[in-house]
């Protein structure tokens, strides 16, 4: 090949290795940056760095670069799952049968709820979602058991895990204490 | 200065032979053909415009950027599942391999922008492999291409030089570098990771681990084992898989996501995704060798048994 071609494609090259390691930068290093491209460098330079990062994460979401691979970096303290319960004209809840919270069979659980653990973990990461989630249950259950659904409030149910594995062996258990339920949506008004 | 580029040049620039990508293709198609199978029941309830998280609901900022959210309203949901599963057979017998392949990666980034919020890490793995895949020639080597090839040249030699190897190292960098980055993270930001816990509260936990007896793990040393071994085991591939440790190192790396995917469930297809993206680290004349041995045991067994099926009077 020829070196121009060569050229061309280390300059793809370096590229995706920039975009990784912009990527998976951790949060002082990005400060650092910040604070060079404000303080340390002319006004028109510094102009064209910040925009950088806006070019490296626009590419990195197209191309599907934009990752950061932290697999299990922080360990649950606690089983947890979140609870969608219907509401009647009278008040009454009625559990739904979503899922994570009416009886499953094994291919059920193995293969068809292959991904609603991970949609629980991103309903509590990004709370603004579970409007959409509780729009759709208005629209897939109008009524369940005979019963018309007015609104849905979603639970989260949690049950703390002991501190460490000396506490599960002198205890015998790996829970520190009883199930707690608190409610996420609509969410619980502050007192002023 | 030069040599710098010398080493780069031989590094991203060498040939080599392609014959493992062939079985990367099949391997990842297949993957691909299972992640389907497993959408399949969900498959309105996820990406249908009024489903779980639908475009209809615009509580969210909805991602343009799939091919599923452009054609909204012009080509239905169910035709995008079919589109799937031809392109993905397509790809897996490698017809036309190229234009599937990147066929196969507008599919599945369509998929992960239609719903960010549904993403799993097995198809964010898939993207990325097929992202490479994209620049490689998966289509030298087990495919309908391959053989299509082959008889018009009637039995002269393939004239084409032998690949360069730059994609393929780019994904085997992209591979380590899931480690290189996510081991740092690990350690600074929860401290069961350094006290040894960390592999007792994931073998605990209900949603994520299938391992029925957690007692098990009670004792500190067995959940030490379990959580100092991934350290071990991650700290040291995105080093010693550029020695010659590789192999070993490939074999380790898979056994430890098979042992995952046994354990702990909800990541058993991100587990086999990783296993399945580790033949990019295998040699093409290693990979040769093992289809060869395998075709032998294979052929030896077949004969056996014609023998033993034999009437006595022959």
């Amino acid at each position: 090949m020829a070196t121009v071609g060569k050229i061309a494609i280390s300059i793809f090259i370096l590229m995706h290795l920039v975009v990784w390691g912009w990527r998976h930068s951790p949060a002082w290093s990005d400060r650092i940056y910040w604070n060079r491209v404000d303080h340390s460098l002319p006004a028109t330079t510094a102009e064209e760095l910040k925009r950088l990062p806006f070019y490296l994460n626009w590419y990195a979401h197209k191309v599907g670069m934009d990752n950061r691979w932290e697999m299990y970096s922080s360990v649950w303290r606690s089983d947890w799952t979140i609870i969608a319960i219907g509401i009647d004209a009278d008040g009454q809840r009625v559990l739904l049968p979503e899922p994570l919270q009416s009886p499953r069979t094994w291919f059920q659980h193995q293969i068809v709820d292959f991904r609603e653990a991970k949609y629980q973990i991103h309903l509590t990461r990004w709370p603004s979602e579970q409007q959409g989630y509780v729009n759709y249950l208005l629209r897939r259950y109008p009524s369940h058991n005979g019963v018309a659904i007015k609104s849905i409030i979603l639970e989260l149910r949690w049950r703390p895990y002991v501190e460490s594995t000396y506490e599960a062996q002198r205890t015998g258990s790996h829970f520190a204490g009883p199930e707690y339920t608190a409610q996420i949506y609509p969410p619980p008004e502050v007192p002023k | 200065m030069k040599k710098l580029w010398r080493a780069w040049d031989s590094f991203f620039f060498s040939r080599f032979d392609p014959y493992s990508l062939g079985l990367l293709r099949i391997f990842t198609g297949v993957l691909w053909l299972v992640l389907l199978g497993f959408y399949t029941p969900n498959w309105g309830r996820f990406f249908a415009a009024d489903g779980i998280a639908g475009i209809v609901d615009m509580t969210r900022y909805h991602d343009p950027w799939s091919l599923m959210t452009y054609f909204e309203g012009t080509i239905s949901i169910d035709t995008w599942w079919w589109i799937g599963l031809v392109v993905g057979l397509l790809y897996v017998i490698g017809f036309c391999t190229r234009t599937m392949t990147i066929g196969l990666w507008l599919v599945v980034s369509s998929l992960v922008h239609r719903q960010i919020i549904l993403v799993g890490a097995e198809d964010l793995v898939l993207r990325m492999v097929l992202f490479w895949c994209m620049f490689m020639p998966l289509g030298r080597e087990w495919s309908v291409d391959a053989w299509l090839r082959r008889r018009r040249l009637k039995g002269r030699p393939d004239p084409r030089p032998l690949p360069m190897i730059w994609a393929t190292r780019m994904l085997q960098l992209n591979i380590a570098c899931f480690y290189l980055f996510s081991l740092p993270m690990k350690l600074t930001t929860d401290p069961a990771w350094l006290n040894g816990d960390a592999f007792f509260f994931s073998v605990i936990n209900d949603t994520w681990a299938r391992w029925p007896w957690p007692w098990m793990f009670y004792p500190k040393w067995m959940s030490m084992l379990g959580t100092y071994g991934a350290i071990a085991v991650e700290a040291s591939f995105p080093i010693l898989v550029w020695t010659r440790w590789r192999l070993p190192m490939v074999i380790a790396m898979v056994f430890f996501h098979v042992m995952l995917a046994l354990m702990l469930e909800n990541v058993t297809l991100f587990s086999m995704s990783m296993a399945v993206t580790y033949w990019v680290f295998i040699p093409g004349e290693t990979s040769r060798a093992w289809v060869r041995a395998l075709f032998r045991v294979l052929s030896t067994s077949r004969t056996s048994n014609r023998v033993k099926c034999l009437p006595a009077s022959h």
